[in-house]
């Protein structure tokens, strides 16, 4: 029942969760069974408050938790790359050092890394810093890392917790447009939690809302509008009303 | 901005080499006007002359002393550090044999010197063996602390890319403990010399090989005082240069990265 067999239910489906269950060792009980599919090609986005479990979905899908009850399926053969909520850099390597990292664990080639890491560099335009330290980065730039290192294993489903989160508003809203446009160029499979419902329905094809803890999917909005977006969807009536929209959804999760 | 930092920084080196040099003139003084004796309270000028005369009857010793501790000291780094390793591997030893690293700790050296200087023939090693035992337990507490105080974001990350058992510890657990190991360098450094000149203390005989320890015992028995002072004058500078060394390869090694290092 934790099978995280290699073969999907459909072809498809990057991932797809069969009502599953997760009760962490402390008793505390993180997730009611809950359903989730995601396509390849999707940016899905899970929305809820805080402590509703999302991050423990993502683990789950991971695989760096197994789900107390429940199926967890991955498409066959299917590489996950994860971007936390910090960057989660090796303070002692180099930037170029810590995005070779997942490729040199999976033993790559030599040439083959190279190649690989200085294109993700370029992706997110840190070329000029490949030989810096984390720490003489600054938040925003090492989010970026965070992100190239995940972009070099050429994931078939990128899973991203709150990775903007800690940043200010205005270094948020470039890197969510910056993701928008490598996620559309790349054809990347996203899975992505969030706080914010802007950043929600800027970035999404589909959004889920959770309820609070224990959290389960409460509510699915689709966002057809193709990737990547105009600047102005920003403003557009119709991107209001989607908020709007969610807005309503979220307070009726809280409410049940 | 910068201009002041360096002040600062001039600073920290010029107070207290003032207070020092002032400390020794009131000494000199002291000692002059009040017409001390030598054999009491010699004047810094007079110690100064009987290390310059004594030279090479000290720096013999100087040698003696400072090679059992830097012997002592590399044995308890590779000790220290294997039994680490050994501890973070599983709870189970770490639990069982935890105990007894303490115990070892808790005991004072000068209890047990004696023991081992009669078990061991060679007078040499036996001072080795104490001067090890005083420096080992910072080097095992800390470097299991450190090899222990890793990332968990880190953890994950290494997990979910596939990480195995070798390249967690080599790429992620010792980087990781290496600020640690460093700090526990640095306080055995202070150890393994503390040790080696009380075991030499409680060993009481030169034998071929005398160090500064068995100096200070003959200056105090023929009341050579000056010569006591300048024995004591060379094991402080031995200690504050082992601090600086080991803090130089704290250094080296950290300040690319770390925050205690910058």
């Amino acid at each position: 029942m934790n099978a995280s067999a290699p073969s999907g239910p459909d072809d498809e489906l990057a991932i797809a969760l069969r009502d599953v269950e997760h009760t962490y060792a402390s008793g505390t009980r993180a997730l009611q069974p809950t359903t989730v599919d995601v396509r390849s090609g999707e940016f899905v986005s899970i929305i809820g408050p805080s402590g509703c479990g999302k991050s423990t979905l993502m683990r789950l899908v991971a695989g760096l938790e197994q789900p107390a009850r429940g199926r967890v399926s991955r498409h066959a053969g299917l590489r996950i790359a994860y971007v936390f909520q910090h960057p989660t850099l090796m303070p002692w390597a180099r930037v170029r050092d810590n995005v070779r990292l997942p490729l040199e664990l999976a033993g790559r080639r030599r040439q083959d890394i190279d190649r690989v890491v200085d294109d993700a560099l370029v992706q997110v335009g840190l070329t000029e810093f490949s030989d810096a330290f984390p720490r003489e980065l600054s938040g925003g730039m090492q989010m970026r890392v965070s992100i190239a290192r995940a972009l070099a294993t050429e994931p078939g489903l990128l899973l991203m917790d709150e990775p903007f989160g800690a940043l200010d508003e205005i270094t948020r809203e470039r890197l969510d447009r910056e993701l928008l446009e490598l996620a559309s160029r790349r054809n990347l499979t996203v899975l992505f939690v969030t706080h914010s419902l802007h950043e929600a329905v800027y970035l999404s094809t589909r959004i889920l809302v959770m309820s609070p803890r224990p959290g389960r999917v409460t509510g699915e909005l689709a966002v057809p509008d193709a990737l990547p977006r105009p600047d102005d969807f920003r403003v557009s009536e119709r991107y209001a009303r989607l908020c709007g929209r969610l807005g309503a959804m979220l307070k009726a999760a809280a409410g049940t | 901005m910068t201009s002041g930092r360096r002040a600062v920084r001039w600073l920290t080196w010029l107070a207290p080499a003032l207070v020092g040099v002032l400390f020794l003139m009131v000494w000199e003084i002291w000692v002059r006007e009040a017409g001390i004796p030598p054999y009491i309270v010699p004047a810094p000028s007079r110690i100064a002359t009987t290390l310059a005369r004594d030279w090479p009857l000290l720096s013999a010793s100087l040698l003696v002393t400072v090679r059992i501790t830097l012997v002592a000291l590399a044995a308890a780094v590779v000790i220290g550090v294997s039994t680490a390793f050994l501890f973070v591997q599983s709870r189970a030893i770490e639990v069982s044999l935890l105990p007894y690293a303490i115990l070892l700790q808790v005991t004072p050296i000068v209890a047990i010197a004696p023991l081992i200087i009669i078990w061991v023939d060679d007078p040499g090693t036996a001072l080795v063996i104490c001067a090890t035992i005083v420096a080992l337990f910072p080097m095992i507490s800390n470097t299991t602390l450190g090899l222990r105080s890793v990332d968990p974001g880190l953890l994950d990350l290494f997990r979910l890319y596939g990480a195995g058992r070798w390249q967690m510890l080599v790429r992620l657990r010792v980087p990781s403990a290496l600020p640690y190991f460093f700090a526990g360098l640095r306080v055995s450094a202070g150890l393994a010399l503390i040790g080696a000149v009380v075991a030499e203390f409680v060993a009481g005989t030169g034998g071929t090989s005398s160090g500064l320890a068995y100096q200070i015992l003959q200056a105090g028995l023929q009341l050579n005082i000056p010569r006591m002072f300048a024995a004591l004058f060379l094991i402080a500078a031995t200690g504050v240069c082992l601090f600086a060394v080991a803090s130089l390869l704290s250094w080296l090694a950290l300040h690319r990265w770390h925050e205690s290092a910058r």
